[in-house]
């Protein structure tokens, strides 16, 4: 066992009483991969990890490491590592017998273990402290002691419930690139939880958002943050402006979208005289000075900047509503005449 | 599966000790016995003796006089303590805070038998009296209500004080200093602010203390020298000495009434403030 | 806070502490009866006590007792917690108010009770019997500090250890167990506690041929107060304080006591 299996979820659901948690939920995970499953508190996102390694018993579907269904199969026979939000760390056992623990359960003998245990935890850079207790350590190390215990037995799939969150700003970066690297070098299939989008792009291949319970989307950090496949996508995901509007004419290449004060053009097509809402991210709209005609440019006035220290944010008023620009510079004061153009790839579409 | 088995050697202990003997216990309440054993009559005779007869009607009221009486002192004397305790900020406020609640490990037998030295006739209070001159005949502490009262409440006292303790947590010392910020004095803030906020815990207390008094077997009998029935003691005397068991069983019937009306009281007004 | 308030709250202890106070000051006094002033001082009282044949088989019988009934209450009181603590079923919430009820009646009526059921079956002032009914007061203990003390694990310890691969059984022999050792370590405590000084029960489940030493104490102070009892007194109230001095090492006194 390498520690790459693949993993796939087929249908899987879980329903406490009438209400679903989770349902028909489809993945394939390759092995090797680093899968995020992302979305907001309650949209069923542990319930599938927990389902995964074990813990909950899904109400319908199929789980297959490798191939082979491990479904009903109780969770200490699943060989999976899972590391959790408060890290569960033993208190009554110092960290090395916390990180050894999966390998004396496996009945590895006591030499190779201690050998394992030391590697693994230079691997998370911690090789001195086998002989300190839990409560000793800081967040940031008792997370990655979680870690060490987790890889140590070459798990078929890591299983990560949202690790970073108790920790600060600062410590949560280190510790995603941290992380991440640990995993390519050991090339784990891993299967990770958040609801901070943040560390969903950075750290993944592909990411699964999800919303009450299903799927609204899978693809990689890119698909997902160009090609929102719904409105909560692309709202979950960055920031985004909306704009109400009508088609008024539709091709094969695109749409042209009437709004109050907006001739819009999208690379997406919808039936003519359908209402849409149109969606265009903070960062890919320019501000030109005064009021410039054309395809996607929009006329209004400078409301409000805000100094964000990385950037800067302007509130503009228009016809169709208040559109929110980020822009690494500043130089625009309220009151401003300032047209704000984006291309037509940035301008998403979707039905209201 | 599991639990009901890991759940078998309580439940069994709790049928055999618990459940049967309540149960007998209520039935024999309505039953007549002779020579020892039960008869299959049903009856409220002794319902009925207990309260027509003027010696029980005199024990129950006494009963509920001396609890109601021990209740007030006790909180009387807990509450300084506990507002102590509260408010304490000082380094011996653990050392404080064992004192307070190690009596309460002590066995009462123990703790009685000390009130008995000090209120004895040859006791301590009345020797020291006695040397000092104030007094050439013993003054009764002991053999009397007044001996019940006195060790009654000292023996509640760490009872109390954790009631009141616990009815305290709705106290913001905050508020007592909004207050004297506002120009309350001391005492104008104890009345207007402190009591008032402490008032649930005060009513928490003294209805635990009520409850444990009045079945308290121990003290008044030890301190009242057989000359002060109460329930516990009456029910004792007509089980192991008179040997009517049906009226001892219905004379804890009625005990148990009372109880749990005072503690059905208190569980009302725990929720309430809680 | 005033002087006058502090000096009050002194009183207030020097009052809650009197007889405990006395007790073990008269304990030294080599009268043959307890006086104000004591004449003579010494430990006549405590060679008394040693001597005393009634009370040391009291003792005995009490330890014994103690021991016993704490090991079926630990036994039976901790398969029960984990039971309510770990698993769901109907009633559960009901189960554990029955368990602790013993607790909120009165001594003597549960005395009485018992004193109905044992005088039927044989079983006064047997050993099975005194067990029995002692049982009825440490059981409740047990459970309620072990509970609470389960309470205090977290979950996901013990999904970890599945997670990694500990059967059911390990997972409760190396993690659970451990971390449940304080609070039955102060269960027991407590149980050898409740039933060491267990009096009012017990006076309604001994007799001639079998007693235990509260009662004995209990029928030496009716007729008598002498330095034997204080020395004795002083003696039970050590052996209290030693084990509450174990409780809290262990547990915690305040968080066994659930406040």
């Amino acid at each position: 066992m390498t520690g790459a299996g693949s993993l796939t979820l087929e249908g899987l659901g879980k329903s406490y009483g009438e209400a679903p948690v989770v349902s028909g939920v489809d993945l394939a995970i390759r092995p090797g991969e680093f899968v995020t499953l992302l979305g907001p508190s309650g949209c069923g996102k542990t319930t599938i990890l927990r389902m995964v390694a074990g813990l909950v018993v899904p109400s319908t579907g199929r789980i297959l490491v490798d191939g082979a269904d491990i479904t009903q199969l109780p969770t200490h026979r699943r060989n999976m590592g899972l590391v959790f939000q408060n890290y569960a760390l033993f208190p009554h056992m110092d960290v090395a017998r916390n990180v050894g623990f999966g390998l004396e359960m496996r009945g590895v003998a006591r030499a190779e273990a201690e050998r394992r245990v030391r590697e693994v935890l230079d691997l998370v850079r911690l090789g001195a402290y086998g002989e300190r207790r839990p409560r000793e350590l800081s967040g940031g190390q008792q997370q990655r002691v979680a870690l060490a215990r987790a890889l140590v037995v070459r798990p078929a799939v890591l299983l990560l419930d949202e690790p970073l969150s108790n920790l600060d700003a600062k410590l949560r970066e280190n510790l995603r690139d941290e992380i991440r690297a640990i995993q390519e070098r050991l090339n784990t299939t891993t299967l990770f939880v958040t609801h901070d989008q943040a560390e969903a792009l950075t750290m993944s291949d592909r990411v699964v958002v999800l919303s009450a319970g299903r799927i609204e989307q899978v693809g990689t950090p890119v698909e997902i943050y160009d090609q929102p496949a719904s409105p909560f996508v692309a709202t979950f995901i960055g920031r985004v402006n909306r704009v109400d509007g009508t088609v008024v004419a539709s091709d094969a290449t695109g749409c042209t979208v009437a709004a109050p004060g907006l001739c819009g053009r999208s690379l997406r097509s919808l039936p003519a005289g359908a209402r849409v809402q149109a969606m265009i991210r903070p960062q890919r709209i320019t501000l030109l000075s005064g009021h410039v005609e054309g395809e996607n440019h929009l006329a209004g006035t400078v409301r409000r900047v805000v100094f964000a220290g990385d950037i800067v944010q302007i509130d503009v008023e228009t016809p169709a509503g208040t559109l929110t620009i980020e822009q690494p510079r500043r130089g625009l004061a309220a009151g401003d005449a300032v047209t704000a153009c984006w291309e037509a790839a940035d301008m998403m579409l979707f039905p209201p | 599966m599991l639990p009901g088995l890991l759940l078998l050697p309580a439940c069994a202990v709790t049928l055999v000790a618990f459940l049967l003997p309540m149960g007998w216990l209520a039935r024999l309440s309505l039953g007549r016995a002779s020579g020892g054993v039960l008869l299959d009559t049903v009856t409220a005779e002794n319902y009925v003796r207990f309260f027509t007869d003027s010696f029980y009607l005199g024990v129950l009221w006494r009963s509920v006089w001396v609890a109601s009486s021990v209740a007030v002192l006790a909180v009387l004397a807990a509450y300084p303590i506990a507002l102590f305790l509260f408010r304490s900020r000082s380094r011996w406020r653990g050392l404080l805070a064992v004192l307070t609640i190690a009596p309460l490990l002590v066995s009462s037998v123990v703790r009685t038998f000390g009130w008995m030295i000090i209120l004895g006739d040859q006791g301590w209070i009345n020797g020291a009296l006695h040397l000092a001159g104030f007094i050439t005949a013993p003054v009764h502490l002991m053999n009397n209500v007044t001996g019940v009262l006195i060790g009654l409440t000292e023996i509640m006292m760490p009872t109390t004080t954790l009631a009141l303790l616990a009815g305290f947590a709705r106290l913001d010392l905050t508020q007592e200093e909004a207050a004297r910020t506002l120009g309350a004095s001391p005492w104008r803030c104890f009345c207007r602010i402190t009591l008032p906020l402490t008032a649930p815990g005060i009513a928490v207390a003294g209805l635990v203390t009520f409850v444990l008094s009045i079945s308290s077997f121990i003290t008044p009998s030890l301190l009242g020298g057989g000359r002060v029935p109460m329930l516990a003691s009456t029910i004792y005397e007509e089980a192991l000495e008179t040997l009517n068991w049906p009226l001892a069983a219905a004379i804890s019937l009625i005990l148990i009434a009372l109880f749990g009306t005072a503690l059905l009281a208190y569980e009302r007004l725990a929720r309430r403030w809680a | 806070m005033s002087t006058g308030f502090r000096a009050l709250v002194a009183a207030l202890f020097c009052f809650l502490l009197a007889p405990l106070f006395v007790v073990l000051l008269t304990s030294f006094s080599n009268d043959s009866f307890l006086a104000f002033p004591p004449h003579a001082w010494g430990l006549g009282g405590y060679r008394a006590l040693w001597a005393n044949e009634a009370f040391r088989k009291g003792f005995g019988v009490s330890v014994t007792l103690a021991g016993l009934v704490t090991a079926v209450s630990l036994g039976a009181g901790t398969a029960a917690a984990y039971a309510i603590a770990r698993s769901r079923f109907p009633a559960r919430d009901a189960l554990l108010a029955l368990f602790t009820a013993p607790l909120l009646l009165p001594g003597i009526i549960l005395g009485l009770g018992l004193l109905l059921v044992f005088a039927r079956f044989g079983l006064l002032a047997t050993w099975p019997g005194l067990a029995i009914g002692h049982c009825l007061v440490t059981l409740p203990f047990v459970v309620r500090v072990v509970l609470t003390a389960l309470r205090g694990i977290d979950a996901t310890l013990e999904e970890a250890a599945s997670v990694l691969g500990a059967t059911p059984w390990r997972v409760f022999y190396r993690v659970t167990l451990p971390l449940m050792l304080p609070g039955m370590t102060a269960a027991a405590a407590l149980s050898f506690l409740a039933s060491f000084d267990e009096v009012v029960i017990t006076l309604f489940l001994v007799g001639p041929r079998l007693t235990t030493l509260p009662i004995e104490v209990w029928h030496a102070i009716q007729y008598r107060a002498d330095p034997q009892i204080s020395a004795l007194s002083v003696v039970l109230i050590g052996f209290t304080a030693l084990l509450v001095i174990v409780v809290e090492r262990s547990l915690g006194v305040l968080r066994a006591v659930g406040r």
